[in-house]
C-alpha cells in the first residue's frame, strides 16, 4: 500500500497534534461568570452515590467521544493521504486463439493422439486462451470451435484421444467425402485459417498444424498458398511433422518448413520428448507476439481510513444516543 | 442605620400575627433566680429559707409557709459569634444569602434580648481576622452589630474559619454569657467538639447551623459556582431526581447527625435550612433551651 499523499497526510495530522497540544498546555483562565449564582460546600455532592454514577456515566461517554474524535480523525488522516495499491497489468496469455488442426489420415493417428494428449494436459493450466480443435483429411470438420471452458475442451480432447487410440471412424467421420484424396495439407490449412472468429479482435491466433506432408490427391490451396493465406490474416502456424515425411513424400519436410515458417512459426519433426518442448515454444513465441507494454493501475485503497471513519461516525451517534437516554 | 433591625422585627410580628400575640413575651429565659425587686414566684419554705422572705400574707392564706423569689436582676450577655467567611456569603436559596440569615438569627435573639435590657455583644470574623464587639444594650448597638456581620461578609473576602472564631471567644471573652453561634457548618469534628466543650464549661451554647442551597434543586437558568473552589457545579447535576432525593436524604442525615452530636456535647442547635422557617426555628431553639436550662 501507498500513501499518495503523504504530505497531505502529515500536514493534517501535524495541524491536530497542535490543535490538541494547544488545548491542552493553554493557560487556562478561571472562566468569569459574573452572573453566576454562588454556592458553599458544593463538595459534598461528591459523596452522593448518584453523583458518582452520574461521574461514571459522564467519563464514559466522554471516553467514548474522545474514541469517536480518535477515529474519524485518523480515518481522515487515513483518507487524506490518499492510500492506493499499485497494480501491473500485463496482459499477456489472455487473448490467445490456439486451433489444433489435426491430419487424421490413416497415418496421423499415433502422433494425433499423443498431441490431443499433450494439450489435455495443458488445457487444464490455461488462463484466458481458447482452444479449439478440428481434424482434416481430404476436407475439415470442427470437432469443437474456440472456446475457453476448459472442462469441456479437456473432455473433448479426451475423447479424442480415446477415438485416436481405438481407432474410432466414428470420430473422424466427415472428414472424406469419397474422393479418394486424403492429408489435403493445403485444404486443411486454409480452412482451418478460416475456423477463427472475431475477425476485428487483436488476438494472438496460432495454429498447431500436425501433418506428414503427404497429401493424396490435388487440393485447393497448395501448402504455401494456404500459408500465405494465414499470413495475411495474421494467424502464425506451428508445423509438427512426422519422421517419415520426407520418405513417404520426398522434398515434404522442406516445402512444410518453409511455409510454416514464412508465417513466423516453426516446424517440429515430432519423436520421443519432442512434444514438450514444442510447447514451451509455442507458449513462449505466443507470449512475446502478444505482449504488450506493462500497464500501470493505481488504484484507490480508502477502505482503511472510511472504515475508521465510519467507526468513529457510529461511535458519535452511540454517544449521542447515550446522552439522550 | 436600622435597615436589618426592622427587617428583622418585620419576619418576627409577621410570625407573631400567625402564631398568638406577644409570642415573644415570655420567650426569653432568665437563667438566675437571686435577690432583686422583680417577684419571680413563691415556693414552699424549706428549712435554711431566709424568713425576711416569707410572704406571711400568702402562707396565711395557703396554710403553709411560702417563700418569695425574686429574679436576678443581673443583667445577661448575649454573645453571638458568628462565622462571616466568604461560604457565608454564598446563597441559601436563589434569592438570599446565607449572610441575611444568619443575621436573620443574630437579630431576632439580638432583638429579644435588648427587649428584655440585657447586652448584646459580637464575635465575628474568617480565617484571616476576628473581631470582638463590646456587650451593649439598645437597638441601635444591636443593629451596629448586625451591621458588622453584614460588612464582614464578602463574596471576596478570606474563607470561613470557625474554629478560629471559637477560639477567639474562648482567648478573648472572660464573662459567662449565651453564646449563640451562627455558622454554616455541616458536620462536627473532632476539633469543633473540643472547641465547644470548652465554651460549654464557661457559656451556655446555642449553635444555629445555616443551611446551604440545594444545587440540585435550583433553577437552570444560571450558573451554580462553588465559592471556595471556583467550580461549575456540572449541567447534568442540576436535574436528576434520584440525585435531589439523595441530597435532601444527605442534608437531613447530616443535620440529625449534628444535632444529635451537639446535644452529647450539651449544645442546643437548631438548623435553618430557609428564610420562610429562620424564625420558628430560632424561637424553636430558644423553646428548647429553656427547656434544657431547667434540668
Amino acid at each position: 500500500m501507498d500513501l499518495r499523499w503523504l504530505w497531505l497526510g502529515i500536514a493534517l495530522a501535524v495541524v491536530v497534534v497542535i490543535v490538541v497540544v494547544a488545548a491542552v498546555f493553554w493557560p487556562r483562565r478561571a472562566a468569569k461568570r459574573p452572573d453566576a449564582v454562588l454556592m458553599a460546600h458544593a463538595a459534598r455532592l461528591r459523596r452522593i452515590p448518584r453523583y458518582r454514577a452520574l461521574v461514571r456515566n459522564r467519563q464514559w461517554a466522554t471516553a467514548v467521544r474522545c474514541l469517536a474524535v480518535l477515529f474519524l480523525l485518523a480515518g481522515t488522516i487515513v483518507l487524506v493521504s490518499r492510500p492506493t495499491s499499485e497494480e501491473v497489468n500485463q496482459e499477456t496469455f489472455s487473448n490467445r486463439d490456439i486451433l489444433l488442426c489435426l491430419d487424421v489420415s490413416g497415418s496421423m493417428t499415433d502422433y494425433d493422439e499423443e498431441i490431443a494428449q499433450e494439450f489435455s494436459r495443458i488445457a487444464e493450466d490455461l488462463e484466458g486462451e481458447r482452444i479449439g480443435l478440428a481434424i482434416w483429411s481430404e476436407v475439415a470438420v470442427t470437432i469443437f470451435p474456440l472456446t475457453d471452458d476448459y472442462d469441456f475442451v479437456v473432455d473433448q480432447l479426451d475423447e479424442a484421444v480415446e477415438s485416436f487410440d481405438t481407432y474410432d471412424y466414428n470420430f473422424i467421420a466427415g472428414v472424406q467425402i469419397g474422393r479418394r484424396k486424403g492429408s489435403l495439407i493445403g485444404d486443411g490449412l486454409a480452412s482451418c485459417v478460416d475456423r477463427f472468429d472475431r475477425p476485428d479482435e487483436e488476438r494472438g491466433r496460432a495454429i498447431v498444424l500436425a501433418s506428414d506432408n503427404d497429401p493424396q490427391g490435388k487440393g485447393v490451396f497448395t501448402l504455401q498458398e494456404a500459408a500465405d493465406y494465414a499470413s495475411d490474416e495474421d494467424v502464425v502456424v506451428y508445423g509438427f511433422g512426422t519422421p517419415e515425411m520426407d520418405t513417404l513424400n520426398p522434398g515434404g519436410q522442406r516445402s512444410f518448413e518453409e511455409a510454416v515458417e514464412s508465417t513466423g512459426g516453426q516446424l517440429q519433426v515430432m519423436g520421443e520428448g519432442s512434444l514438450g518442448g514444442i510447447v514451451d515454444g509455442i507458449n513462449q513465441l505466443e507470449s512475446e507476439r502478444s505482449e504488450k507494454p506493462p500497464e500501470v493501475i493505481v488504484n484507490d485503497e480508502p477502505w482503511w481510513g472510511a472504515g475508521l471513519a465510519s467507526a468513529g461516525v457510529v461511535l458519535v451517534l452511540l454517544a449521542g444516543i447515550r446522552r439522550r437516554s | 442605620m436600622t435597615a436589618h433591625l426592622t427587617r428583622v422585627k418585620t419576619r418576627m410580628s409577621i410570625h407573631a400575627h400567625r402564631k398568638v400575640r406577644g409570642l415573644l413575651e415570655g420567650e426569653y429565659a432568665s437563667l438566675l433566680t437571686g435577690r432583686s425587686m422583680d417577684f419571680n414566684d413563691l415556693r414552699t419554705y424549706v428549712r435554711g429559707d431566709d424568713v425576711k422572705d416569707i410572704d406571711w400574707k400568702a402562707s396565711a392564706r395557703s396554710r403553709s409557709l411560702l417563700v418569695k423569689r425574686y429574679a436576678a436582676v443581673r443583667k445577661h450577655t448575649i454573645m453571638v459569634a458568628a462565622s462571616t467567611g466568604r461560604s457565608m456569603a454564598a446563597m441559601n436559596d436563589i434569592a438570599v444569602p446565607k449572610r441575611d440569615l444568619a443575621i436573620t438569627v443574630a437579630g431576632i435573639i439580638g432583638y429579644l434580648a435588648v427587649k428584655h435590657g440585657d447586652q448584646v455583644s459580637l464575635a465575628h470574623g474568617h480565617a484571616d481576622k476576628q473581631w470582638l464587639m463590646p456587650p451593649a444594650g439598645g437597638e441601635l448597638n444591636l443593629e451596629k452589630r448586625l451591621e458588622a456581620i453584614h460588612a464582614t461578609t464578602r463574596v471576596d473576602g478570606p474563607r470561613s474559619d470557625l474554629h478560629a472564631v471559637l477560639r477567639f471567644v474562648a482567648r478573648n471573652v472572660r464573662r459567662r454569657a449565651i453564646l449563640l453561634i451562627v455558622s454554616d457548618e455541616y458536620a462536627v469534628d473532632e476539633e469543633l467538639a473540643t472547641a465547644l466543650r470548652r465554651l460549654t464549661v464557661q457559656h451556655e451554647v446555642l449553635f444555629v447551623s445555616i443551611g446551604d442551597l440545594d444545587p440540585t434543586d435550583a433553577p437552570d437558568l444560571r450558573h451554580l459556582v462553588d465559592i471556595d473552589t471556583g467550580d461549575l457545579v456540572p449541567e447534568w447535576a442540576r436535574n436528576d431526581r434520584q440525585l435531589h432525593e439523595e441530597f435532601v436524604a444527605m442534608t437531613r442525615a447530616e443535620a440529625t447527625g449534628m444535632r444529635r452530636r451537639l446535644d452529647s456535647l450539651g449544645v442546643v442547635h437548631a438548623h435553618v435550612h430557609d428564610t420562610e422557617s429562620a424564625v420558628h426555628a430560632v424561637l424553636r431553639l430558644l423553646e428548647r433551651h429553656r427547656h434544657a436550662g431547667r434540668r
